[in-house]
């Protein structure tokens, strides 16, 4: 930190006194608050690898008109006060030239009036934030948000929609008691409102839960509601345990979380608990995503994606002593999209017509091709690059893309 | 020592503990409450501006819809302290986001209201126990609700953890408060027990005992007061002992001198206590009682002596100031004299005299007593040895002088002057050898009746007296003493003097004795008699004022002998055995004699009588008459009958005298001086004088003197009345001394005037007819004459015998000659 923020005056007193070229040499400066520590930990750090990943190539190629990008990150652990006072300091401390890649609904949904707060004297902007809730998308804080993954409620709907018509008509949510879970209750029960049907039962479970805890409560409230199908909505460590407690409970309805979930994070435990046990707790798990699948190498992006994360980048400074880093995963793989806009974006900034106003840059991008074989659109009223929702499902110990939802029919 | 530190500490910690007890509790409950009122009111006041802040923040999203947003709002709160849950209700009661986990419990997702305002209930929650619901309405609850969940039971929790930290600082602060009573307690306490020890040590007459507090507080100071104390106590004590060792030492010579002493001591020692304990013996006494080796220390006087000696301690005990003797005969052997004498101890405070016990000393005097008894045996034999020849000197003497003077000196018409002179010679020297033989006659009686009393061989009557009667007699016969020396007499006599039983003749023996030895000794003031009656006793009593008794001469004249005044005056006033009689008479009759003497101031004497016992059956006496007024057969003077010329300056003896014996028939001439007698005398030519010595004008001795030389005078006999004993040796043909005893001096009186001797006293010889010479006693018994064998001596005697006795020397010997002449009208000669 101290480090970082004396290069930082070092360079501004370069830049300012000595060569006025020197600010062309400043590099642009990312803040980043995410769960770097606690159970929710792998989402940050896997966001940051991916991004880590882009950043380095375009970094090792010169930057962006010879401006590197380096992310500024710091950990707020899944928590919204901590999110809080991050955001504060990297806007007033750090003064890093936008806030990108944050991780979660409650923490994101907190920040939102310290953003727009801060727009108040100058534009300050957050780029691509690894939530699918609402608030960051609708009045009051849409302006000062852009998303490039789809909503939950996209997601939700897509999965109602699928489930519903696959024939499930009796879908339980088990959510986190949080803006997140919330967000997914909300809009499932849009999409169940569309079809005419209802929640047939919730549980909540207390955000910072781990594998270890016991889900069983949930699953016996769930139970009640006798589903057919179950959305879950919850980090990953929580989601594990509750679909272990669930087949355990002998329901083996199909469970579907959410892209937030972390879905190699989430399957590894269970993978773990099915070698242990000789059990499956991977079947009947569908997962949706906001990226599509990084096996599917015709993308080029995943191609671009794949070579760039054989480098292997590492977790955060400072960060992820007892962690081990995920070669590949949706995760990640946002995490290298979102920085190949973010590059984008940076490059569009440096053009005299936008003037530094990245603001403008961003909603001039139209029919960005990124290699994901849909084009990325921003535009006035338009905050959200991307609409498609990609689903997953696990085979041979990993989510692959589900190409048929025949096969989920009851 | 530490228990009563630890008391002190205890008492003290119990109060630390109670009071700091309720101070914690009231404390606790205090806090408590105002904890939990106030948090309650906090809680609700948060819960509300949480209500409020949602519900103000939240209309827009509300009325869009947006779960997840009001979700982030809600989550901001959920977190926030206090604040069990949050939940929005849309308007129609559908919970839009809500912090329930796992889900929403029943009791609130059943339950919608609809205040108006905000409003605040109190729910039971399962799984979250009491909450505050605070319920406000969004948009007066067009937009919905906002419903706030404060945790009563974190209030409770809070309120727990605030007594706990109150009650671990108050366990601090009392640990410390323990500490610092302990170290007061401590700081008070080891100088305070310093000196409890101290004065333990003092209080064990330990005075070397040191203690060091040198604090200047109260305990020091009593520190240094004690040691100054202590300090003087050593000073004073060290004194003490001196004084106690020096006193010691000296009581131990004391006592050791009085242990020699006793132990020395000829004399048996037996000291009693008030109880009769035995407290003191000496060896002497065990000698006398024959113990040996007996300790009788503390023993009952009873267990060892004789009766005598509890007697005697008996009467010393209740007595004060009195000395007792009495003689014990132990085993008819031998005689110890004890003397008793109260131990008194003067309370010096309250000024009482305590009896402690008494002293007895016991004296062998078995030894002195027979020599006693052998004197008076002896006494006894040669009083009697002479009183046999006495009474024929004298009863010769007395016929020898009455038929001169009545025969033959008339007849002896001498011419010259030289058979005159002869004649009158023969007259005196006749007259001083009946005198002198009639004194010595009294002296021997006197010895032979003390010498008898002594021995104990006298007959002691037993008969009824009354005392009062036997006062009056001897005051009566006594008259002719203190009559003329002008003396009062008075008599103080208890009016119902009880009767005793006694010899009536010997108690008037003492009694007269004590008047007349008051006579003598007075020249002027009174003489008082008087009687009294205690308990079983009589108690008489002479006083005079006379010229008193030396103390010396008080301890003596009860002695044989031993005469008050004789060495100052240098003549006899009597036998100077009418003391020792008395106190022999007094003796028989269980009685004391003693007296009460000042020089100058006069004299009492006084005796007790006991009143014993009736010994036969003999009538109470009707109180004899005087005979001074008993009818008898008078002779009333004729002038035939013989003329006596009575002589004495006293009017009542004259008149006494006259009265007697003109009763006796004899004509009476009186005179009061001796130059009226001689006148007298010469012109009425009496045929007897009684003279009085001394008279005025003239004594009886002048008088008679004068009578003598005139030879028309000459031959009447003179009988000398006096109180004096030089009464014989005044020239009368026959003293009698005051109290003149009627009868002797009507005998007397027959006896000198000679035919009366002849014609009325019959005579009787002792032995048998023709054996006794009888030739000789013709000349005086005139065919009178009756021998009487000496077997019948006595009974004729007590039938009424009057006269004269001739006893032959023979039979002199075997005859109680005293108690013979001793008998009134009976005279005895013994024939040689």
């Amino acid at each position: 930190m101290y480090k970082a923020s004396s290069t930082l005056t070092l360079l501004l007193l370069t830049s300012l006194l000595v060569c006025p070229s020197a600010a062309a040499q400043k590099p642009f400066l990312l803040g980043m608050s995410a769960a770097l520590t606690g159970p929710s930990k792998g989402l940050g750090i896997e966001l940051y690898r991916g991004s880590k990943a882009y950043f380095d190539q375009i970094n090792a190629q010169g930057g962006i008109n010879g401006r590197k990008i380096a992310i500024k990150f710091l950990d707020d652990g899944y928590n919204p006060e901590p999110a809080i006072r991050n955001t504060i300091k990297l806007v007033e401390k750090d003064n890093v030239d936008c806030l990108f890649n944050y991780v979660g609904t409650p923490t994101v949904t907190r920040v939102l009036p310290v953003i727009k707060h801060f727009n108040s004297k100058e534009p300050e902007y957050l780029f691509f934030p690894f939530t699918g809730a609402q608030p960051q998308r609708e009045f009051p804080y849409e302006e000062y948000v852009f998303n490039l993954r789809a909503s939950y409620r996209q997601e939700t709907w897509g999965l109602v929609h699928n489930l519903y018509m696959t024939g499930h008509n009796r879908i339980a949510v088990f959510y986190q008691a949080d803006a997140y879970g919330r967000s997914g209750w909300d809009g499932t029960r849009k999409a169940l409102k569309e079809k005419g049907l209802e929640i047939v039962a919730e549980a909540t479970y207390r955000r910072g839960a781990s594998f270890d805890e016991s889900m069983k409560n949930q699953v016996e409230i769930i139970s009640r509601g006798k589903p057919d199908a179950i959305i879950s909505v919850g980090a990953y460590e929580a989601c594990a345990a509750f679909i272990r407690d669930v087949r355990d409970a002998g329901i083996d309805v199909p469970i579907c979380n959410l892209s937030f979930v972390g879905s190699e994070n989430m399957l590894e435990p269970l993978t773990g608990l099915t070698k242990a046990t000789g059990k499956d707790y991977t079947a009947g798990l569908i997962n949706s995503q906001t990226v599509p699948s990084y096996e599917d190498m015709t993308l080029k992006a995943v191609r671009e994606y794949r070579e760039a994360m054989v480098k292997n980048p590492p977790p955060p400074e400072g960060f992820g002593k007892d962690y081990t880093p995920l070669q590949f995963s949706f995760i990640s793989f946002e995490g290298f999209l979102n920085a190949k806009v973010m590059a984008h974006i940076l490059k569009q900034l440096s053009m005299p017509q936008y003037q530094g106003n990245i603001y403008a840059a961003t909603l001039s991008i139209r029919n960005l091709d990124i290699g994901i074989g849909t084009d990325i659109n921003f535009g006035r009223g338009k905050h959200q690059g991307l609409d498609e929702v990609y689903y997953t499902t696990v085979s041979d110990g990993k989510f692959v893309p589900l190409k048929d939802w025949k096969r989920w029919s009851k | 020592m530490k228990m009563r530190m630890s008391k002190i500490f205890q008492k003290t910690m119990l109060l630390n503990f109670i009071l700091f007890g309720v101070i914690s509790t009231s404390m606790s409950l205090v806090s408590a409450l105002t904890l939990h009122n106030h948090m309650v009111d906090e809680y609700v006041g948060k819960g509300k501006a949480i209500a409020s802040s949602l519900a103000s923040s939240s209309v827009e999203i509300l009325l869009n819809r947006d779960a997840s947003t009001i979700q982030s709002m809600i989550d901001q709160f959920r977190d926030s302290d206090g604040a069990a849950y949050v939940y929005v209700q849309d308007s129609n009661g559908n919970i839009v986001s809500h912090t329930f986990v796992p889900e929403v419990p029943e009791i609130l997702s059943g339950t919608t209201i609809h205040p108006e305002t905000i409003s605040i209930r109190e729910l039971e929650v399962p799984g979250m126990g009491t909450v505050i619901d605070i319920t406000k309405p969004i948009l007066a609850g067009m937009a919905g609700y906002v419903h706030v969940g404060m945790d009563k039971g974190i209030i409770n929790k809070y309120v727990w953890a605030a007594i706990a930290k109150l009650q671990i600082v108050m366990s601090f602060i009392f640990w410390g408060s323990v500490f610092i009573l302990y170290m007061m307690v401590k700081r008070i306490s080891e100088p305070l027990n310093q000196l409890t020890e101290y004065a333990k040590k003092l209080s064990d007459h330990d005075f070397t005992a040191e203690i060091e507090i040198t604090s200047k507080d109260e305990i020091g100071l009593l520190a240094g007061t004690m040691k100054n104390m202590a300090e003087e106590l050593t000073t004073l004590i060290s004194g003490l002992e001196r004084a106690v060792g020096n006193a010691t030492s000296e009581l131990q010579d004391t006592l050791t001198y009085m242990e020699v002493i006793m132990d020395n001591l000829a004399d048996g020692l037996l000291v009693v206590d008030i109880n009769g304990r035995i407290s003191v013996t000496n060896p002497a006494l065990g000698e006398l009682f024959g113990f040996k080796n007996h300790d009788m220390r503390g023993k009952d006087i009873k267990d060892y002596f004789p009766e005598e000696m509890t007697a005697l301690f008996e009467l010393v005990k209740g007595c004060e100031h009195e000395v007792y003797s009495s003689e014990i005969e132990l085993n008819g052997r031998k005689t110890y004299k004890a003397v008793a004498t109260p131990i008194h101890k003067t309370d010096g405070t309250a000024n009482l005299n305590v009896c402690l016990g008494a002293v007895i000393l016991v004296r062998d005097i078995t030894y002195e007593k027979e020599v006693d008894n052998l004197k008076t045996d002896f006494i006894s034999t040669v009083s009697h040895e002479l009183r046999t020849p006495m009474t024929s000197i004298l009863g010769f003497a007395k016929i020898i002088k009455k038929k001169l003077e009545k025969s033959v000196f008339p007849v002896c018409e001498a011419q010259d002057k030289k058979t005159t002179k002869a004649i009158t010679q023969v007259q005196d020297n006749i007259g001083i050898i009946v005198s002198e033989g009639q004194r010595l006659t009294e002296l021997i009686n006197d010895v032979l009746d003390i010498a008898k009393m002594e021995s104990g061989k006298i007959d002691w009557k037993r008969v009824p007296i009354d005392i009062t009667e036997v006062i009056e007699t001897s005051i009566h016969t006594t008259t002719p003493l203190w009559k003329p020396n002008n003396l009062k007499m008075i008599v103080e006599v208890d009016d119902s003097m009880p009767t005793m039983y006694g010899d009536r003749d010997r108690v008037m023996q003492v009694l007269v004795n004590l008047i007349s030895n008051a006579v003598k000794f007075t020249d002027s003031g009174s003489i008082t008699c008087t009687a009294r009656s205690h308990d079983d006793e009589i108690m008489v009593s002479v006083s005079d004022t006379g010229s008193g008794i030396s103390p010396e001469d008080q301890k003596k004249i009860f002695e044989r002998f031993k005469q008050a005044g004789d060495t100052l005056t240098g003549k006899p006033k009597g036998t100077g055995l009418g003391l020792p009689i008395c106190k022999q008479i007094v003796d028989h009759h269980n009685g004391r004699i003693w007296v009460d003497s000042k020089l100058g101031e006069g004299s009492s004497f006084h005796f007790t009588l006991a009143l014993g016992a009736q010994k036969e059956d003999s009538p109470v006496p009707v109180a004899a008459p005087l005979k001074m007024s008993a009818p008898r057969d008078t002779h009333p003077g004729s002038a035939g009958s013989p003329l006596i010329m009575v002589a004495d300056d006293d009017p009542a003896l004259n008149e006494f005298l006259s009265q007697v014996l003109e009763e006796e028939g004899y004509r009476i001439v009186t005179v009061s001086n001796g130059q009226e007698a001689v006148e007298t005398a010469k012109k009425r030519m009496p045929q007897l004088i009684t003279m009085d010595l001394k008279m005025p004008v003239m004594d009886g001795a002048q008088a008679i003197t004068a009578l003598r030389q005139d030879p028309s005078t000459r031959h009447i006999p003179v009988i000398v009345i006096s109180a004096l004993a030089e009464g014989q040796q005044a020239g009368g043909d026959a003293a009698l001394v005051k109290p003149i005893d009627e009868k002797r001096l009507v005998e007397t009186i027959h006896g000198l005037l000679q035919e009366d001797l002849i014609m009325t006293d019959p005579c009787m010889v002792l032995g048998k007819e023709n054996e006794t010479p009888t030739e000789n006693l013709l000349v005086i018994c005139p065919g009178k004459i009756n021998y009487c064998p000496p077997a019948e001596l006595w009974d004729r005697v007590s039938s009424g015998f009057k006269g004269t006795i001739f006893i032959t020397a023979e039979l002199s010997n075997s005859l109680d000659l005293a108690r013979l002449s001793q008998t009134p009208e009976v005279q005895i000669v013994i024939l040689p």
